[in-house]
């Protein structure tokens, strides 16, 4: 040990450059294991369950589309989802994207123009009477179900609900049991509610007007529960029915999963009714590390793949293309919690300034919007792939739209720092030297499919600094917000979410409903609260009954317009979704409108 | 773990023998004694872990928990400078990439804000057999020495300040469970009996428990935090102590000078304190500083997979976490923070190593 | 002997209990699952107590916990809530394979690399090799593991393309993954077996054979190795050990289907269910192989039983 730190420093390199050679023999050993194994780089591409053969002649993985007798894949890989089940009941409306592919509902959405174009799929046709109280659908007819299970009729729509409908835990029931008075459809059968015509028709008498049956309870791309089972599969094989490979009526079958791993389809061994694919098999393999995706794709062994927009430029390098949604998909809006004005829970002046009922708290939000620089995050955190977001859940592609909201955008939440500290002298923060002038906390978490979140989080944490507010960062799952979220009294923090562009009715349930007070609990009978206001609640209620459509623009206009002026929430962006794909095998992709990259998997066109 | 377990086979100090032997003055006195000392890891302790914590703010040029956003993934300042590239448009992409256009040269596309077309007004829209100027890779600059990640941070300044987490949270753990350590092994060793029944059993329990498992249900249950992991790091070290002071005061207890104390009526307390722990305090010292290394690792392990330090403070571990996905094009974000923990967890091993042979020869085989 | 081991599977059994009840008590203390399980914005405060008296949150904690073991001996942890209606404890199964082939392959790479290594540094003492033999040890135990992952996914998958990124598959898809495992293994192993080499080295017993005139290769490789070997046994669950800790963080990095990402995405998820069935698994057999190494040693070395 009595050696110069020299002598000391080449005894110890020495190791390092060993341990890199043996690293790198080690690695030239192993080249020749993936020729060897028949593509073992390519297996996920061609696994031995397709057509296993033409795998072994592979001399590279891209080299894939390109043999003749190859069957062509289409394989995306994306983050894992929160959830993964073939339970549809079960399933958040972004939880079941992957199971997709193999069933459909009886309405759908445009992908071009969104939510508010809603077109028939096993529905073909459905009438609503006036008061939106007696529907009438009409089902497509010679629909066929995968693995011989028979042909589409009323049975197959009546299993499908009732099987959502018998446990608790299913995220559609309460609100569909609002509307159709029952527990089931058998139930409303019995009761006289429901009248099925013939084996493609029936007839629903609601207990209480619904506006929105079609549109979004029986929309697959919305509400995944009620993706349409077989009822032949389940008279057969019961609940196991989930686990041997559920039949549908999509232009996919189901081949293969492993949980959390990969799931896989082929196309039907027969003409579907509604599009034969041009990809034979579809494989979405679920990868939690964002390089690995990108590596994956890179490498030949997936050819559509969802990464974050930072790392564009890595695959644009390397030679792949970007496909981007025509309209946005998701948008980032921060929720200054704790607006409870109709109970008067606890908030606390001093420490909670924001949430202040009257001028006060609407200064406050002003000052904490106009601390942002919206331009800045769309640009840089969001390469410029998404547009401001106006007003939180409101959109103009979606009714209620009011142009006054962008127009006037820039002069009310447009970013000027040093009007917000004024706001925030005027609203009686003045603060010691306009430093912490109140401060508050910012629950960051991964959300799902967006993962500039983080980054986003932070920067608005950074530019609250800037005004004063001592802001701190908390990092959390998101599910601990939801538990916060739903107790009155802890909701009392800053927190960005995740908003699907979607129906006006469905997030104002969500974003501004409350509901009756419960007078067992004393909190309200709604779901996730943050925010009361008796107005809202009203505009929510009419909403689901009104038919008339002026009359149903000029109440979300109302509504749009209070939220706006008195700045309720922090809209920051709507962000159209983004594939990274390798242009050498997918020539165009099909993005939905509001589930994301899960677009249209069945008309994505291969390269010929 | 096996960094305090395993035995070293160090090289038998060679200088134990030429010590006796110079007198050749103070000065050549203290040479000889500054050369003794292990400088290699001495100075890369120094200058990877203590000035840096100690002297952050002086250090770090910038906010190590702010960024700009308009310098995201800025390379660091040696790197090269812009370059600009002529390229003749070949495609303009179809209408849902409308901002996009793809060039000639390589299968890049562009988009639209990032070029500017030749002979036209800024802005225009680039058409087909165009010749476009994009800019390929804005070049390091001396304000970001090594760069910075995605949120605009800069990477030196956050390596700085991390520097003083990491001693400070690694400082914390070893100290709260040496201490308890120390204090249930002095018991257990000099009092026998069921004491060192129930200490022991705890020991064995301790260390039979997973670590991350443990770490990862903290984390998921209460979020990531530094308390945590100073609860994970103290649930398992204490045990090492506990079972290493013990032996030491079994084989102390039976020397002559305690039982000479005792007969003169000092309280057990006194003998605890002022008797067996002096004796006690090389061989701690060893240990805690074995531990050091592996405490820096699996701090950076924990806030690596999430269940460590939150965001945004500036652990090496999450910072390497944060680069992991860039490093394809922009390598040096968490390149550089594993750098510092390799480095610092390297020179705090080799002192640990040089420590017990210097101080405790007797730890070699624990 | 027999009283030693009923008191260590006594004392083993206890430290599955405490896991256990840590684990139960931290799921529980924070919120309770009805919240995280039920989806956004749909469910009624009946709804939640429907579920809440279906799965028994009604009842005093202590109770809970009763049922919970009860259910869990049996090897029921529940349903996965992210995964509707899998079974915790199946999908824990599930993935033991995939992580026993990493670490098994860990081993492997860690035995072929650092026995030898041990051997010849021991042989050669304070040679040129022996101190390249004490810079590898260091530097196996300073480099953090999901660093040294991430560069050689750069290098390997991303710059050279000789390895394939991620996931499973054949051989190439372990041996990045099963390299960063075993890296630190090598170091302890070679420490380990240098020092134990260099004890027997010493022996009368190793003089003797020298004296006799067996060859010097033979020594070292037969008379001696065979006798180190026993030293390190003890070590064998701290490599188990360490290789748990190893599981959960290289998996992540290289995506590899196993325990530990199952685990990193449960916390995640906040999935109870199956992070306390990988926890309690994980631990039980943590704790048994401690218990095996235990007995195992004190039936090769009676002295150590009892101290």
């Amino acid at each position: 040990m009595a050696s110069t730190p020299l002598k000391t420093l080449l005894r110890l390199a020495l190791p390092i450059v060993l341990s890199l050679s043996l690293a790198a023999a080690l690695a030239c050993q192993s080249t020749a294991a993936p020729e060897d194994s028949g593509g073992g780089a390519a297996a996920p591409a061609a696994p031995a369950s397709g057509g296993g053969g033409s795998a072994t002649a592979m001399p590279e993985p891209t080299a894939m589309p390109a043999e003749a007798a190859a069957e062509s894949y289409l394989h995306l890989a994306v983050t894992p989802l929160p959830q993964d089940t073939f339970l549809p009941w079960l399933a958040t409306s972004s939880g079941h994207l992957p199971f997709r592919p193999m069933w459909e509902n009886l309405t759908t959405i445009s992908p071009r123009t969104g939510v508010q174009t809603i077109l028939p799929q096993l529905a073909r046709e459905w009438d609503v009477s006036p008061d939106a109280s007696e529907y009438t659908f009409r089902l497509q007819e010679g629909v066929e179900f995968h693995f011989g299970h028979g042909e589409f009729t009323v049975d197959d729509v009546i299993l499908t609900i009732d099987q959502q409908m018998s446990d608790p835990l299913a995220g559609c029931k309460a609100p569909l049991k609002r509307f159709m008075g029952s527990d089931s459809m058998t139930e409303m059968i019995a009761a006289g509610n429901m009248e099925v015509i013939d084996d493609y028709t029936f007839k629903m008498k609601l207990a209480q007007p619904q506006v929105d049956v079609a549109d979004w309870w029986f929309n697959i791309l919305v509400v995944p529960c009620a993706a349409v089972r077989s009822s032949a599969q389940h008279a057969a094989e019961g609940d196991a029915m989930f686990e041997s490979g559920p039949a549908g009526t999509g232009a996919y079958q189901f081949v293969n999963r492993e949980l959390k791993e990969f799931t896989e389809y082929e196309a039907v061994p027969f003409d579907h009714w509604r599009v034969n694919p041009e990809f034979d098999r579809l494989r979405i393999t679920t990868a939690p590390e964002d390089l690995t995706r990108l590596a994956m794709l890179l490498t030949g062994e997936a050819n559509m793949v969802d990464v974050p927009k930072v790392l564009h430029q890595q695959a644009i390098d390397e030679g792949m293309e970007i496909f981007e949604s025509p309209l946005p998909s998701v948008g980032l809006t921060i929720l200054p919690l704790g607006q409870y004005y109709a109970s008067e829970v606890n908030w606390n002046p001093d420490t909670e300034p924001w949430n202040a009922p009257g001028e006060t708290g609407a200064l406050v939000r002003e000052a904490m919007n106009r601390a942002i620089n919206r331009e800045q995050i769309i640009n840089e955190l969001f390469k410029g792939r998404g547009e401001p977001m106006y007003n939180t859940i409101f959109h103009d592609s979606l009714e209620g739209w009011n142009q006054r909201w962008a127009d006037e955008f820039d002069e009310k939440y447009g970013y000027d720092p040093e009007r917000a500290k004024q706001l925030l002298d005027e609203a009686g923060f003045p603060g010691d030297n306009g430093e912490n002038r109140f401060s508050l906390e910012v629950w960051q978490s991964s959300l799902p499919g967006l993962p500039e979140t983080i980054e986003v989080s932070q920067s608005v944490a950074q530019a609250f600094e800037d005004i004063g507010i001592d802001a701190r960062l908390v990092e959390v799952e998101f599910a601990r917000a939801l538990d916060a979220f739903r107790d009155l009294h802890d909701a009392h923090f800053v927190l960005p979410v995740r908003q699907t562009i979607r129906q006006i009715n469905a997030n104002a349930r969500i974003y501004y409903y409350t509901g009756p007070i419960n007078p067992d609990t004393g909190l309200p009978n709604g779901g996730v609260i943050y925010m009361e206001d008796p107005l809202y609640d009203m505009t929510y209620e009419a909403l689901l009954e009104e038919t008339d459509q002026a009359e149903r623009d000029r109440l979300v206009r109302a509504m749009g317009d209070d939220i706006y002026d008195t700045y309720r929430t922090i809209p920051i962006v709507n962000i159209r979704s983004t594939l990274v794909v390798n242009p050498d095998e997918v020539a165009e992709y099909e993005f939905g409108s509001l589930t994301g990259v899960f677009g249209h998997l069945e008309y994505a066109k291969a390269v010929k | 773990m096996a960094i305090s377990t395993s035995p070293v086979p160090a090289a038998t100090p060679a200088e134990e023998a030429e010590a006796s032997v110079g007198t050749g003055g103070k000065i050549a006195h203290w040479v000889r004694e500054v050369r003794r000392l292990p400088l290699l890891p001495l100075s890369l302790l120094l200058v990877f872990l203590i000035i840096p914590a100690i002297f952050a703010e002086l250090i770090a040029p910038h906010n190590a928990r702010r960024g700009d956003l308009d310098d995201r993934l800025v390379p660091p300042a040696w790197s090269g400078g812009k370059m600009s590239v002529r390229t003749v448009v070949e495609k303009v992409n179809r209408e849902n990439r409308q901002n996009e256009v793809k060039l000639s040269d390589a299968e890049r596309n562009v988009r639209i804000g990032d070029a500017s077309v030749v002979g036209k007004p800024e802005g225009a829209a680039p058409e087909v057999g165009d010749q476009l100027v994009t800019v390929i890779k804005q070049g390091g600059s001396t304000k970001y020495l090594l760069g910075t990640d995605k949120n605009g941070m800069d990477i030196f300044s956050r390596i700085v300040h991390g520097a003083r987490l990491a001693l400070v949270v690694s400082l914390m753990a070893i100290f709260v469970s040496g201490f308890i350590g120390t204090v249930l092994g002095i018991l257990a060793g000099y009092f026998g009996g069921w004491i060192d029944t129930v200490v022991m059993r705890l020991v064995d329990m301790s260390l039979s428990i997973s670590l991350v498992l443990i770490a990862l249900v903290l984390a998921a249950t209460l979020g990531p935090r530094i308390e945590n992991v100073l609860i994970v790091v103290c649930l398992f070290l204490w045990s090492r102590y506990a079972r290493l002071v013990r032996g030491e005061t079994l084989a102390l207890k039976t020397q002559d000078f305690i039982a000479r104390s005792r007969v003169a009526g000092a309280s057990q307390f006194r003998i605890m304190l002022r008797h067996i722990f002096p004796n006690l305090v090389n061989t701690i010292i060893v240990l805690a500083t074995l531990q050091l290394g592996f405490v820096i690792l699996l701090e950076a392990g924990l806030s690596f997979l999430g269940a460590g330090i939150p965001r945004p403070n500036p652990a090496w571990g999450l910072m390497v976490a944060d680069g992991r996905e860039l490093i394809i094009d922009s390598w040096w974000v968490s390149f550089f923070p594993g750098l510092a923990i390799l480095f610092t967890v390297l020179s705090v091993n080799l002192l640990g190593d040089w420590l017990r042979d210097r101080l405790d020869p007797k730890q070699r085989n624990v | 002997m027999q009283r030693f081991i009923l008191f260590r599977v006594g004392q083993a059994i206890i430290a599955v209990l405490l896991v256990s009840i840590i684990v139960f008590m931290l799921s529980n203390i924070t919120g309770d699952a009805t919240s995280v399980m039920l989806p956004m914005g749909e469910a009624t405060p009946e709804d939640i107590q429907a579920l809440k008296e279906k799965w028994g949150l009604d009842k005093p904690l202590h109770l809970r916990y009763l049922t919970f073991l009860g259910n869990a001996l049996q090897g029921d942890f529940g349903e996965s809530y992210a995964f509707g209606g899998q079974s915790a404890m199946g999908m824990v199964l599930d993935r033991f394979p995939a992580t026993l082939q990493l670490g098994g392959l860990a081993i492997v790479i860690a035995v072929i690399i650092g026995v030898p290594l041990g051997v010849i540094t021991a042989a050669r003492k304070d040679s040129w090799l022996d101190y390249q033999g004490k810079g590898l040890a260091f530097l196996g135990q300073s480099v953090p593991s999901f660093w040294l992952g991430i560069m050689l996914l750069w290098l390997f998958a991303v710059k050279l393309g000789w390895l394939p990124s991620s996931g499973k598959g054949g051989l190439s898809h372990m041996l990045m993954p099963a390299f960063t495992l075993g890296f630190f293994q090598v170091a302890a192993l070679l420490r380990l077996i240098r020092s134990s080499m260099l004890d027997v080295l010493d022996t009368e017993f190793v003089k003797l054979a020298r004296i006799k005139g067996v060859p010097e290769w033979k020594v070292i490789w037969k008379h001696c190795l065979r006798n180190a070997f026993i030293a390190p046994l003890t070590y064998f669950a701290i490599i188990i050990g360490s290789l748990f800790t190893g599981t959960v963080i290289v998996e992540t990095v290289f995506s590899w289907p196993g325990v530990g990402q199952l685990a990193v995405g449960a916390v995640r998820g906040r999935d109870f269910q199956v992070l306390q069935a990988v926890v309690i698994v994980g631990s039980s057999i943590y704790i048994l192989s401690n218990l095996i190494v235990d007995i195992l040693y004190a039936y090769l070395d009676p002295r150590i039983r009892y101290t």
